[in-house]
């Protein structure tokens, strides 16, 4: 059985009690997820002015949970969720809209989520969602000038779950946010605090040929500082709000 | 070291009526700590063909405290020890004691490994050396070991890789964490009896070599290489400084490893050390405790 499965058991249950008993304190709804750009979008380091030109990043899916530390093991059956996947422009700080997260009326605390790499316990592999841009998790063009000379990085970021049935990022603070029937959520996405953390002279560094482009790979420093960044650094903000 | 439970009692004529008990608790290693970890393929081993063996592996560990969340009542000890786990028996040792608890269940079971301070103490075991060398930065742990190879090699990230079937570390680290509510065999907490009750704080000692901050026992597998790799100077001695010195991502590739679920971010491999420890804490081998570190809190299974 999927986590999905385990959710909409728990939704049908709700409802279920709900039509036998009148009520049990907890209703079913649903709730409007937006994406959006938090942050700056161009910064200095190391005599380097970074430029974002490009940074799409893959959200979704996710769960929410009551406990503090979202993952499978203690959060078998989730608050809310959104199964879908959309892809952010995380540059742009307009909400974006998402989807529809259905929820139980509850409090969350923690969320798990994918970067649009999906690993479901029915299926052998990982599998990029649609919605991923470009089945990545994230697609980022960024410009490092130094006022001689302008590099162009591209690179294409996948980020998976350890395992089946896990989710890529556990444990994701959220607030202690009681959901309600009437709630908003807008998922903000900081990709120059990801940046901040890439070591650009050896990214640099890479431009071999000198043709001023470079294409990270898995296994680069800078891709790796990326990974890291944004699995433990700077995670996606949640910020609830009635709409 | 005894301590009178000190108990908010919500009505004194019924408090003393009832029975009481006392709660012995007691401080264990994990056979890892105590036997080393062995190479192999097995659930338990280093799967990349690294040995492991600890000489110190000193722990300020203690502020246990207890709850019954039915009557509010509460029972602190604040004692804090400095203990040297590879020196323990396998038993392990009594940590401390705490007299006159209501016998009955107290659901709330949590200790704490914060950094050692003054006002610490010196288990027996621990020689005053090493301990004042705690207290003087604040320590939570000093870990002491060597790592084999027969044909290891250290491959530092900006340097080439040369042979070494045989490398020493010494990592000292603030790990201030509290654990609890725990859980031993599914039971949160533990039931005082009239007779008194034994319970344990289990540290485990492989989370180092984990890959993963898990969710899941199946997914976790152990590696060394990342510390061989972390010998920056070549002098056969991995240190606390070059574990700060080296960039996590230049030892952790994503390929092996997922970190996501840190309790903060990983940008050293000083930092994957810290986060990783900050895990180690069980209740009566292997029951569970959440763990709580600046603010961040999680727990897992494995």
């Amino acid at each position: 059985m999927t986590r999905a499965l385990w959710i909409r058991s728990t939704i049908l249950l709700v409802s279920s009690l709900a039509c036998a008993c009148g009520s049990t304190g907890q209703e079913l709804t649903s709730f409007p997820i937006h994406g959006a750009a938090s942050g700056e979008r161009s910064f200095t380091k190391d005599g380097w002015t970074v430029t974002l030109e490009r940074a799409d990043v893959a959200f979704g899916p996710v769960y929410f949970c009551a406990t503090s530390f979202a993952d499978m093991d203690v959060c078998p059956s989730a608050q809310a969720e959104w199964l879908e996947t959309q892809t952010i422009d995380a540059l742009d700080p307009t909400p974006q809209m998402l989807g529809e997260a259905e929820a139980v009326t509850g409090t969350v605390r923690s969320a798990m989520f994918d970067y649009g790499r999906s690993w479901l316990l029915t299926e052998p592999r990982v599998r990029a969602n649609e919605g991923a841009p470009e089945g990545h998790s994230a697609v980022f063009v960024v410009h490092l000038d130094d006022g001689d000379a302008v590099v162009e990085i591209r690179a294409a970021i996948d980020i998976d779950p350890a395992a089946a049935g896990q989710s890529a990022v556990i444990g994701a603070p959220t607030g202690v946010r009681t959901i309600g029937l009437d709630e908003a959520l807008v998922v903000r996405i900081d990709p120059a605090a990801w940046w901040k953390r890439v070591t650009l002279d050896a990214l640099v560094a890479l431009d071999d040929d000198g043709d001023g482009i470079v294409e990270l790979e898995r296994g680069d420093l800078a891709y790796e500082e990326l990974v890291l960044a944004m699995t433990t650094g700077r995670l996606p903000a949640f910020e609830w709000a009635q709409p | 070291m005894r301590t009178k439970a000190i108990i908010l009692c919500t009505a004194l004529t019924v408090a003393c009526a009832e029975p009481t008990g006392d709660l012995t608790i007691l401080l264990q290693a994990e056979q890892t700590i105590t036997e080393g970890i062995t190479a192999g393929e097995g659930p338990s081993n280093i799967v990349d063909g690294w040995s492991v063996q600890f000489s110190k592996y000193l722990v300020t560990v203690g502020d246990v405290h207890l709850e019954r969340t039915a009557d509010e009542r509460e029972a602190h000890d604040s004692h804090v020890w400095v203990v040297d786990l590879a020196a323990l028996p396998p038993g392990g040792v009594e940590l401390t004691r705490i007299e006159d608890l209501l016998a009955e269940r107290w659901d709330v079971f949590g200790y704490a490994t914060p950094r050692a301070n003054e006002e610490s103490l010196r288990h027996p075991r621990v020689n005053q050396v090493d301990f004042d060398e705690m207290v003087a930065h604040g320590w939570t742990y000093l870990i002491e070991g060597s790592l084999e190879k027969a044909s290891g090699e250290s491959c530092p990230p900006a340097g080439e890789c040369r042979p070494a079937s045989q490398l020493s570390f010494r990592i000292g680290a603030d790990v201030d964490t509290v654990f609890g509510p725990c859980q031993g065999e599914g039971l949160p907490g533990v039931t005082v009896t009239e007779s008194g009750t034994a319970v344990s704080i289990s540290i485990h000692g492989d989370h180092l070599f984990f890959d993963t901050f898990p969710s899941g026992a199946e997914i976790i597998e152990r590696r060394a290489q990342w510390l061989a790799d972390a010998d920056l100077d070549g002098d056969g001695l991995v240190t606390s400084e070059e574990l700060m010195e080296v960039s996590a991502a230049s030892l952790f590739p994503s390929t092996i490893y997922q970190l996501a679920g840190a309790p903060f971010p990983i940008e050293t491999a000083y930092d994957f050390a810290r986060a990783q420890l900050a895990t180690q804490g069980h209740f009566q081998g292997e029951g569970e405790c959440p763990w709580t570190i600046d603010g961040a809190s999680g727990g897992h299974h494995h």
